[in-house]
Protein backbone atom coordinates (compact mmCIF):
# COMPACT_ATOMS: atom_id res chain seq x y z
CA UNK A 1 0.00 0.00 0.00
CA UNK A 2 3.08 2.67 1.36
CA UNK A 3 4.19 2.88 -2.41
CA UNK A 4 0.72 3.71 -3.77
CA UNK A 5 0.04 6.28 -1.78
CA UNK A 6 3.43 7.85 -1.90
CA UNK A 7 2.55 7.55 -5.70
CA UNK A 8 -0.48 8.90 -5.48
CA UNK A 9 0.83 12.01 -2.38
CA UNK A 10 3.51 12.82 -5.20
CA UNK A 11 1.34 12.92 -8.20
CA UNK A 12 -1.41 15.19 -6.30
CA UNK A 13 1.34 17.26 -5.09
CA UNK A 14 2.84 17.99 -8.88
CA UNK A 15 -0.33 18.89 -9.59
CA UNK A 16 -0.28 21.19 -6.99
CA UNK A 17 3.02 22.62 -8.02
CA UNK A 18 1.99 23.35 -11.58
CA UNK A 19 -1.01 25.17 -10.55
CA UNK A 20 0.91 27.38 -8.64
CA UNK A 21 3.55 28.00 -10.58
CA UNK A 22 1.25 28.84 -14.03
CA UNK A 23 -1.09 30.98 -11.07
CA UNK A 24 2.64 32.86 -10.03
CA UNK A 25 3.34 32.94 -13.67
CA UNK A 26 0.61 34.79 -14.95
CA UNK A 27 -0.92 36.37 -11.67
CA UNK A 28 -3.78 36.78 -13.57
CA UNK A 29 -6.35 34.74 -11.00
CA UNK A 30 -4.78 36.34 -7.96
CA UNK A 31 -4.89 39.18 -9.09
CA UNK A 32 -8.88 39.41 -10.07
CA UNK A 33 -9.35 37.78 -6.89
CA UNK A 34 -7.76 40.22 -4.22
CA UNK A 35 -8.98 43.03 -6.45
CA UNK A 36 -12.37 42.49 -6.16
CA UNK A 37 -12.08 41.12 -2.48
CA UNK A 38 -11.18 44.60 -1.88
CA UNK A 39 -13.43 46.15 -4.03
CA UNK A 40 -16.54 44.60 -2.58
CA UNK A 41 -15.84 45.75 0.94
CA UNK A 42 -15.32 49.49 -0.13
CA UNK A 43 -18.38 49.02 -2.00
CA UNK A 44 -20.68 47.92 1.12
CA UNK A 45 -18.63 50.56 3.19
CA UNK A 46 -19.98 52.84 1.23
CA UNK A 47 -23.37 52.07 0.78
CA UNK A 48 -23.62 51.27 4.33
CA UNK A 49 -21.79 53.44 6.35
CA UNK A 50 -24.14 55.32 8.49
CA UNK A 51 -25.73 52.13 9.04
CA UNK A 52 -24.73 49.98 12.51
CA UNK A 53 -24.61 46.26 11.26
CA UNK A 54 -24.97 43.50 13.68
CA UNK A 55 -22.35 41.04 14.39
CA UNK A 56 -24.63 38.55 13.01
CA UNK A 57 -24.99 40.70 9.57
CA UNK A 58 -21.66 41.06 9.31
CA UNK A 59 -20.68 37.35 9.05
CA UNK A 60 -23.37 36.89 6.80
CA UNK A 61 -22.06 39.55 4.50
CA UNK A 62 -18.43 37.96 5.04
CA UNK A 63 -18.89 35.41 3.51
CA UNK A 64 -21.26 36.56 0.50
CA UNK A 65 -18.50 38.84 -0.32
CA UNK A 66 -15.83 35.80 0.11
CA UNK A 67 -18.38 33.85 -1.84
CA UNK A 68 -18.20 36.04 -4.93
CA UNK A 69 -14.58 36.63 -4.82
CA UNK A 70 -14.19 33.08 -5.08
CA UNK A 71 -16.53 32.78 -7.92
CA UNK A 72 -14.26 35.15 -9.78
CA UNK A 73 -10.95 33.04 -9.83
CA UNK A 74 -11.92 29.57 -8.87
CA UNK A 75 -13.66 28.67 -12.12
CA UNK A 76 -10.76 29.07 -14.04
CA UNK A 77 -8.43 26.19 -12.44
CA UNK A 78 -10.24 23.74 -15.00
CA UNK A 79 -10.90 26.30 -17.98
CA UNK A 80 -7.62 27.35 -18.85
CA UNK A 81 -6.81 23.63 -18.98
CA UNK A 82 -9.92 22.68 -21.10
CA UNK A 83 -8.73 26.33 -22.99
CA UNK A 84 -5.63 25.70 -23.52
CA UNK A 85 -6.11 21.49 -24.57
CA UNK A 86 -3.96 20.44 -22.04
CA UNK A 87 -6.96 18.57 -19.72
CA UNK A 88 -6.60 15.61 -21.73
CA UNK A 89 -2.74 15.52 -21.13
CA UNK A 90 -3.55 16.13 -17.27
CA UNK A 91 -5.84 13.06 -17.76
CA UNK A 92 -2.85 10.80 -19.39
CA UNK A 93 -0.61 11.37 -16.40
CA UNK A 94 -2.40 11.43 -13.46
CA UNK A 95 -5.65 9.63 -12.04
CA UNK A 96 -8.16 11.41 -10.65
CA UNK A 97 -8.17 11.46 -7.59
CA UNK A 98 -4.73 13.03 -8.32
CA UNK A 99 -5.66 15.81 -9.94
CA UNK A 100 -8.93 16.29 -7.69
CA UNK A 101 -6.74 16.66 -4.28
CA UNK A 102 -3.98 18.95 -6.42
CA UNK A 103 -6.44 21.05 -7.58
CA UNK A 104 -8.44 21.28 -4.51
CA UNK A 105 -5.13 22.09 -2.59
CA UNK A 106 -4.25 24.89 -5.89
CA UNK A 107 -8.05 26.37 -4.86
CA UNK A 108 -7.45 26.43 -0.86
CA UNK A 109 -4.07 28.00 -1.28
CA UNK A 110 -5.44 30.77 -3.71
CA UNK A 111 -8.42 31.18 -1.40
CA UNK A 112 -6.20 31.64 1.77
CA UNK A 113 -4.06 33.95 -0.04
CA UNK A 114 -6.71 36.96 -1.20
CA UNK A 115 -8.36 35.72 2.46
CA UNK A 116 -5.23 37.28 4.19
CA UNK A 117 -5.63 40.90 2.56
CA UNK A 118 -9.66 40.28 2.15
CA UNK A 119 -10.75 39.44 5.91
CA UNK A 120 -8.70 42.48 7.56
CA UNK A 121 -9.97 44.73 5.05
CA UNK A 122 -13.41 43.89 5.54
CA UNK A 123 -13.33 43.94 9.65
CA UNK A 124 -11.31 47.39 9.38
CA UNK A 125 -13.80 48.53 6.84
CA UNK A 126 -17.37 47.32 7.99
CA UNK A 127 -16.05 48.17 11.56
CA UNK A 128 -16.09 44.21 12.84
CA UNK A 129 -15.27 43.54 16.36
CA UNK A 130 -13.34 40.62 16.70
CA UNK A 131 -14.29 38.76 19.91
CA UNK A 132 -13.06 35.19 19.16
CA UNK A 133 -10.02 34.69 16.87
CA UNK A 134 -9.80 31.19 17.42
CA UNK A 135 -13.36 30.88 16.02
CA UNK A 136 -12.76 32.84 13.00
CA UNK A 137 -9.80 31.34 11.85
CA UNK A 138 -11.41 27.85 12.63
CA UNK A 139 -14.77 29.15 10.54
CA UNK A 140 -12.25 30.25 7.48
CA UNK A 141 -10.36 27.57 7.24
CA UNK A 142 -13.55 25.35 7.49
CA UNK A 143 -15.11 27.45 5.25
CA UNK A 144 -11.98 27.31 2.61
CA UNK A 145 -11.86 23.63 2.74
CA UNK A 146 -15.65 23.50 1.63
CA UNK A 147 -15.12 26.38 -1.34
CA UNK A 148 -11.95 24.72 -2.19
CA UNK A 149 -13.23 21.35 -2.67
CA UNK A 150 -16.62 22.10 -4.07
CA UNK A 151 -15.31 24.72 -6.73
CA UNK A 152 -13.18 21.54 -7.47
CA UNK A 153 -15.85 19.68 -8.12
CA UNK A 154 -18.02 22.21 -9.61
CA UNK A 155 -15.31 23.67 -11.90
CA UNK A 156 -14.57 20.43 -13.44
CA UNK A 157 -18.41 20.49 -13.98
CA UNK A 158 -19.15 23.91 -15.45
CA UNK A 159 -15.78 23.44 -17.60
CA UNK A 160 -17.34 20.51 -19.94
CA UNK A 161 -20.61 22.68 -19.91
CA UNK A 162 -21.45 25.04 -22.99
CA UNK A 163 -19.98 28.79 -22.21
CA UNK A 164 -17.00 27.43 -20.39
CA UNK A 165 -17.31 28.37 -16.76
CA UNK A 166 -20.14 30.72 -17.32
CA UNK A 167 -22.61 28.58 -15.75
CA UNK A 168 -19.98 28.11 -12.26
CA UNK A 169 -21.69 30.86 -9.92
CA UNK A 170 -25.29 29.73 -10.76
CA UNK A 171 -24.26 26.10 -10.33
CA UNK A 172 -22.09 26.89 -6.92
CA UNK A 173 -24.36 29.61 -5.29
CA UNK A 174 -27.30 27.08 -4.10
CA UNK A 175 -25.12 23.99 -3.73
CA UNK A 176 -23.27 26.28 -1.47
CA UNK A 177 -25.98 28.52 0.33
CA UNK A 178 -26.40 26.05 3.21
CA UNK A 179 -22.73 26.01 3.66
CA UNK A 180 -22.34 29.70 3.29
CA UNK A 181 -25.38 30.36 5.66
CA UNK A 182 -24.04 28.21 8.56
CA UNK A 183 -20.71 29.96 8.04
CA UNK A 184 -22.09 33.42 8.46
CA UNK A 185 -24.21 32.20 11.79
CA UNK A 186 -20.30 30.87 12.79
CA UNK A 187 -18.48 33.83 11.64
CA UNK A 188 -21.01 36.09 13.84
CA UNK A 189 -20.83 34.48 16.57
CA UNK A 190 -16.70 35.49 16.46
CA UNK A 191 -17.82 38.73 15.73
CA UNK A 192 -19.63 38.77 19.29
CA UNK A 193 -23.38 37.52 18.38
CA UNK A 194 -25.01 35.17 20.94
CA UNK A 195 -25.84 32.12 18.97
CA UNK A 196 -24.03 28.75 20.06
CA UNK A 197 -21.23 28.34 18.05
CA UNK A 198 -20.42 24.22 18.45
CA UNK A 199 -23.19 23.09 16.63
CA UNK A 200 -22.54 25.32 13.60
CA UNK A 201 -18.47 24.61 13.83
CA UNK A 202 -19.88 21.09 13.76
CA UNK A 203 -22.36 21.75 10.26
CA UNK A 204 -19.32 23.21 8.79
CA UNK A 205 -17.26 20.25 9.63
CA UNK A 206 -20.34 17.53 8.35
CA UNK A 207 -20.82 19.51 5.15
CA UNK A 208 -16.72 19.32 4.60
CA UNK A 209 -16.89 15.81 5.44
CA UNK A 210 -19.63 15.31 2.99
CA UNK A 211 -18.10 17.24 -0.28
CA UNK A 212 -14.96 15.21 0.62
CA UNK A 213 -17.00 11.99 -0.15
CA UNK A 214 -19.14 13.64 -2.90
CA UNK A 215 -15.75 15.03 -4.44
CA UNK A 216 -13.75 11.91 -4.61
CA UNK A 217 -16.62 9.53 -6.01
CA UNK A 218 -17.91 12.45 -8.05
CA UNK A 219 -14.91 13.63 -9.48
CA UNK A 220 -13.78 10.86 -10.92
CA UNK A 221 -17.11 10.18 -12.87
CA UNK A 222 -16.70 13.90 -13.97
CA UNK A 223 -13.41 14.11 -14.94
CA UNK A 224 -12.80 10.45 -16.94
CA UNK B 1 -52.48 -0.61 -10.88
CA UNK B 2 -50.30 1.65 -8.44
CA UNK B 3 -52.14 4.88 -9.99
CA UNK B 4 -55.67 3.46 -9.24
CA UNK B 5 -54.42 2.23 -5.31
CA UNK B 6 -52.72 5.80 -5.34
CA UNK B 7 -55.50 7.88 -6.49
CA UNK B 8 -58.46 6.37 -3.95
CA UNK B 9 -55.89 6.66 -0.96
CA UNK B 10 -55.20 10.26 -1.67
CA UNK B 11 -58.99 10.72 -1.86
CA UNK B 12 -59.36 9.17 1.38
CA UNK B 13 -56.62 11.53 2.92
CA UNK B 14 -58.25 14.18 1.23
CA UNK B 15 -61.44 13.36 3.22
CA UNK B 16 -59.81 12.40 6.76
CA UNK B 17 -57.85 15.59 6.35
CA UNK B 18 -60.51 17.61 6.20
CA UNK B 19 -62.62 15.84 9.27
CA UNK B 20 -59.79 15.87 11.75
CA UNK B 21 -60.26 18.14 14.52
CA UNK B 22 -58.09 21.40 14.29
CA UNK B 23 -54.29 20.96 15.00
CA UNK B 24 -52.81 22.78 17.61
CA UNK B 25 -53.00 26.52 17.67
CA UNK B 26 -53.35 26.50 13.31
CA UNK B 27 -55.75 27.90 11.16
CA UNK B 28 -56.53 26.21 7.85
CA UNK B 29 -55.52 22.94 9.45
CA UNK B 30 -56.56 21.01 6.24
CA UNK B 31 -53.91 22.93 3.92
CA UNK B 32 -51.23 21.12 6.60
CA UNK B 33 -52.39 17.74 5.27
CA UNK B 34 -51.25 18.60 1.44
CA UNK B 35 -48.59 21.14 2.31
CA UNK B 36 -46.68 18.81 4.29
CA UNK B 37 -46.78 15.84 2.45
CA UNK B 38 -45.78 17.44 -0.79
CA UNK B 39 -42.63 18.77 1.04
CA UNK B 40 -41.66 15.37 2.05
CA UNK B 41 -42.67 14.08 -1.11
CA UNK B 42 -39.88 16.46 -2.86
CA UNK B 43 -37.49 15.16 -1.10
CA UNK B 44 -38.03 11.65 -1.32
CA UNK B 45 -38.68 12.41 -5.10
CA UNK B 46 -35.06 13.71 -5.13
CA UNK B 47 -33.61 10.69 -3.33
CA UNK B 48 -34.79 8.88 -6.15
CA UNK B 49 -33.80 10.73 -8.60
CA UNK B 50 -30.17 10.39 -6.98
CA UNK B 51 -30.81 6.65 -6.50
CA UNK B 52 -31.59 6.47 -10.39
CA UNK B 53 -28.77 8.10 -11.39
CA UNK B 54 -26.47 6.66 -9.35
CA UNK B 55 -27.80 3.53 -10.70
CA UNK B 56 -27.01 4.44 -13.90
CA UNK B 57 -23.30 5.28 -13.18
CA UNK B 58 -22.28 2.54 -11.87
CA UNK B 59 -24.75 -0.09 -12.89
CA UNK B 60 -24.84 -0.52 -16.27
CA UNK B 61 -24.97 2.69 -17.84
CA UNK B 62 -28.66 2.34 -19.35
CA UNK B 63 -29.70 5.40 -20.62
CA UNK B 64 -33.43 4.55 -19.52
CA UNK B 65 -32.26 5.04 -15.70
CA UNK B 66 -31.02 8.19 -16.67
CA UNK B 67 -34.40 9.57 -17.79
CA UNK B 68 -35.85 7.93 -14.97
CA UNK B 69 -34.04 10.07 -12.57
CA UNK B 70 -34.80 13.28 -14.97
CA UNK B 71 -38.15 12.41 -14.60
CA UNK B 72 -38.28 12.34 -10.61
CA UNK B 73 -35.93 15.34 -10.34
CA UNK B 74 -38.89 17.13 -12.87
CA UNK B 75 -41.81 15.61 -10.66
CA UNK B 76 -40.58 16.79 -7.63
CA UNK B 77 -39.72 20.36 -8.76
CA UNK B 78 -42.78 20.41 -9.14
CA UNK B 79 -44.01 19.07 -6.03
CA UNK B 80 -41.51 21.85 -4.43
CA UNK B 81 -43.24 24.69 -5.95
CA UNK B 82 -46.66 23.31 -4.93
CA UNK B 83 -45.63 22.72 -1.49
CA UNK B 84 -43.82 26.28 -1.15
CA UNK B 85 -47.23 28.23 -2.84
CA UNK B 86 -49.66 26.31 -0.05
CA UNK B 87 -46.89 27.01 2.18
CA UNK B 88 -47.08 30.70 1.49
CA UNK B 89 -50.80 30.30 1.84
CA UNK B 90 -50.65 28.68 5.20
CA UNK B 91 -48.47 31.30 6.06
CA UNK B 92 -50.44 33.76 5.53
CA UNK B 93 -53.08 32.84 7.97
CA UNK B 94 -51.07 31.56 10.45
CA UNK B 95 -48.12 34.16 10.55
CA UNK B 96 -49.20 36.70 8.65
CA UNK B 97 -46.89 37.78 5.62
CA UNK B 98 -46.62 35.18 2.74
CA UNK B 99 -42.86 35.23 3.09
CA UNK B 100 -41.03 35.77 6.24
CA UNK B 101 -37.57 34.44 5.86
CA UNK B 102 -38.06 31.44 7.94
CA UNK B 103 -35.22 29.07 7.62
CA UNK B 104 -36.97 26.08 6.69
CA UNK B 105 -38.55 28.02 3.78
CA UNK B 106 -35.22 29.46 2.87
CA UNK B 107 -33.75 26.24 2.43
CA UNK B 108 -36.72 24.58 0.01
CA UNK B 109 -35.88 28.36 -2.00
CA UNK B 110 -32.64 26.79 -2.20
CA UNK B 111 -33.19 23.17 -2.93
CA UNK B 112 -35.59 24.71 -5.92
CA UNK B 113 -32.78 26.67 -6.94
CA UNK B 114 -30.30 24.10 -6.84
CA UNK B 115 -32.40 21.76 -9.13
CA UNK B 116 -33.41 24.70 -11.40
CA UNK B 117 -29.29 25.08 -11.96
CA UNK B 118 -29.33 20.88 -12.37
CA UNK B 119 -31.93 21.64 -15.80
CA UNK B 120 -30.10 24.39 -16.89
CA UNK B 121 -26.73 22.68 -16.63
CA UNK B 122 -28.27 19.61 -18.54
CA UNK B 123 -29.62 21.95 -20.71
CA UNK B 124 -26.08 23.48 -21.38
CA UNK B 125 -24.26 20.16 -22.65
CA UNK B 126 -24.00 18.71 -25.71
CA UNK B 127 -22.76 15.59 -25.30
CA UNK B 128 -24.89 12.56 -23.84
CA UNK B 129 -22.30 10.87 -22.14
CA UNK B 130 -20.78 13.90 -20.28
CA UNK B 131 -24.26 15.23 -19.60
CA UNK B 132 -25.61 12.16 -17.95
CA UNK B 133 -22.32 12.15 -15.80
CA UNK B 134 -22.63 16.05 -14.83
CA UNK B 135 -25.98 15.06 -13.97
CA UNK B 136 -25.54 12.46 -11.64
CA UNK B 137 -23.15 14.26 -9.43
CA UNK B 138 -25.32 17.54 -9.03
CA UNK B 139 -28.07 15.30 -8.25
CA UNK B 140 -26.85 13.92 -5.40
CA UNK B 141 -25.22 17.04 -4.57
CA UNK B 142 -28.71 18.27 -4.23
CA UNK B 143 -29.83 15.42 -1.92
CA UNK B 144 -26.68 16.90 0.02
CA UNK B 145 -28.24 20.94 -0.37
CA UNK B 146 -31.64 19.54 0.42
CA UNK B 147 -31.44 17.84 3.34
CA UNK B 148 -28.91 20.57 5.03
CA UNK B 149 -30.63 23.57 3.91
CA UNK B 150 -33.96 21.81 5.16
CA UNK B 151 -33.07 20.07 8.57
CA UNK B 152 -29.61 20.60 9.41
CA UNK B 153 -29.42 24.24 9.10
CA UNK B 154 -32.20 25.69 11.33
CA UNK B 155 -30.68 22.90 13.97
CA UNK B 156 -27.79 25.69 14.61
CA UNK B 157 -30.39 28.34 15.41
CA UNK B 158 -31.93 29.51 18.06
CA UNK B 159 -34.82 27.31 18.87
CA UNK B 160 -37.50 29.83 18.11
CA UNK B 161 -36.05 31.23 15.06
CA UNK B 162 -37.83 28.91 12.48
CA UNK B 163 -41.69 29.61 12.59
CA UNK B 164 -42.29 25.86 11.53
CA UNK B 165 -43.32 23.88 14.48
CA UNK B 166 -40.47 21.73 15.40
CA UNK B 167 -41.74 18.80 16.15
CA UNK B 168 -45.01 18.37 14.52
CA UNK B 169 -43.97 15.29 12.74
CA UNK B 170 -43.24 13.31 15.78
CA UNK B 171 -44.14 14.83 18.79
CA UNK B 172 -48.06 15.71 17.47
CA UNK B 173 -51.00 12.66 18.94
CA UNK B 174 -51.39 9.63 17.57
CA UNK B 175 -54.95 10.58 15.66
CA UNK B 176 -52.94 13.77 13.93
CA UNK B 177 -49.83 11.65 13.13
CA UNK B 178 -51.71 8.54 11.51
CA UNK B 179 -53.60 11.70 9.19
CA UNK B 180 -50.21 13.43 8.54
CA UNK B 181 -48.18 10.14 7.28
CA UNK B 182 -51.73 8.61 5.50
CA UNK B 183 -51.43 11.83 3.43
CA UNK B 184 -47.54 11.27 2.95
CA UNK B 185 -48.01 7.91 1.34
CA UNK B 186 -51.04 8.88 -0.93
CA UNK B 187 -49.10 12.22 -2.43
CA UNK B 188 -45.72 9.89 -2.62
CA UNK B 189 -47.56 7.31 -4.70
CA UNK B 190 -49.31 9.56 -6.92
CA UNK B 191 -46.67 11.75 -7.27
CA UNK B 192 -44.51 8.20 -8.25
CA UNK B 193 -46.77 7.80 -11.14
CA UNK B 194 -46.71 10.82 -12.01
CA UNK B 195 -42.86 10.92 -12.25
CA UNK B 196 -43.15 7.00 -14.54
CA UNK B 197 -45.47 8.36 -17.10
CA UNK B 198 -43.13 11.19 -17.66
CA UNK B 199 -39.75 8.60 -17.61
CA UNK B 200 -41.67 6.91 -20.16
CA UNK B 201 -41.88 9.57 -22.32
CA UNK B 202 -37.92 10.73 -21.72
CA UNK B 203 -37.16 7.11 -22.54
CA UNK B 204 -39.36 7.30 -25.76
CA UNK B 205 -37.80 10.54 -26.87
CA UNK B 206 -34.04 9.48 -26.28
CA UNK B 207 -35.75 6.46 -29.00
CA UNK B 208 -36.46 8.96 -31.06
CA UNK B 209 -32.76 10.90 -30.48
CA UNK B 210 -31.30 7.55 -31.37
CA UNK B 211 -33.33 6.83 -34.29
CA UNK B 212 -32.32 10.59 -35.88
CA UNK B 213 -28.70 9.40 -35.31
CA UNK B 214 -28.72 6.82 -36.80
CA UNK B 215 -30.59 8.65 -40.16
CA UNK B 216 -33.68 5.91 -40.28
CA UNK C 1 -67.48 20.93 9.32
CA UNK C 2 -68.81 24.01 7.75
CA UNK C 3 -70.40 24.50 4.59
CA UNK C 4 -66.96 26.78 3.86
CA UNK C 5 -64.78 23.46 4.37
CA UNK C 6 -67.04 21.41 2.80
CA UNK C 7 -66.95 23.50 -0.38
CA UNK C 8 -63.34 23.75 -0.30
CA UNK C 9 -63.10 19.61 -0.01
CA UNK C 10 -65.62 19.43 -3.31
CA UNK C 11 -63.11 21.64 -5.06
CA UNK C 12 -59.86 19.89 -4.11
CA UNK C 13 -62.04 15.79 -4.67
CA UNK C 14 -62.89 17.69 -8.12
CA UNK C 15 -59.29 18.76 -8.70
CA UNK C 16 -57.86 15.46 -7.82
CA UNK C 17 -59.97 13.89 -10.43
CA UNK C 18 -59.41 15.77 -12.77
CA UNK C 19 -55.41 14.97 -12.04
CA UNK C 20 -56.50 11.63 -11.98
CA UNK C 21 -58.16 11.25 -15.24
CA UNK C 22 -55.69 13.35 -16.79
CA UNK C 23 -52.67 11.11 -15.56
CA UNK C 24 -54.61 8.37 -17.26
CA UNK C 25 -54.75 9.78 -20.63
CA UNK C 26 -51.43 11.03 -20.80
CA UNK C 27 -50.75 7.39 -19.46
CA UNK C 28 -52.31 6.00 -22.89
CA UNK C 29 -50.71 8.30 -25.19
CA UNK C 30 -47.42 6.92 -23.94
CA UNK C 31 -48.66 3.35 -24.23
CA UNK C 32 -49.59 4.37 -28.15
CA UNK C 33 -46.01 6.23 -28.48
CA UNK C 34 -44.18 3.28 -27.20
CA UNK C 35 -46.15 0.90 -29.51
CA UNK C 36 -45.16 2.81 -32.28
CA UNK C 37 -41.57 3.60 -31.74
CA UNK C 38 -40.95 -0.41 -31.01
CA UNK C 39 -43.13 -1.31 -34.37
CA UNK C 40 -40.70 1.00 -36.08
CA UNK C 41 -37.70 -0.63 -34.50
CA UNK C 42 -38.27 -4.04 -36.03
CA UNK C 43 -35.54 -3.67 -39.25
CA UNK C 44 -37.30 -3.20 -42.60
CA UNK C 45 -34.11 -4.01 -44.34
Amino acid sequence: MKPNSQVFAKAAFAVFQKDLLAEWRSRATLGAVALFSLAAPITLGFSLAQQKLTPEAQGALLWSVLFFAACIGLPRAFVKEEESGTSALLRLHFGSDAVFWGKAAGQMALLMVTQLAAIPTFILLLGARVGNVPLLLAVTVGGDLGLALSSTLIGAMAAQARGRGALFPALAAPILLPFLATLGVATGAAFGARVDSTNALMVVAAFDLALVGAGVLGFELVWK
Amino acid sequence: MLKFIASAWVLVGLVIGFVMPRAQDLKTTPIAFFHVPLAISMLLLFVLAAVWSIKWAFFGRDARDDARSLAFAEVGFVAGLIAMATGMLFARTNWGAYWSWDPQQVGVLGTLLTYAALFALRGATDDEGTKRKLWTVYAVLGVLVACFGSYVYRQILPPNASLHPNQTLTNSDALFKFALWFNVAGYAMLLICAANVRARFEIIANRLDERVWRGT
Amino acid sequence: MTSDSLFVLAVSVLTLGGVFFYLLRVEALAKKLEERVRDEDVPRR
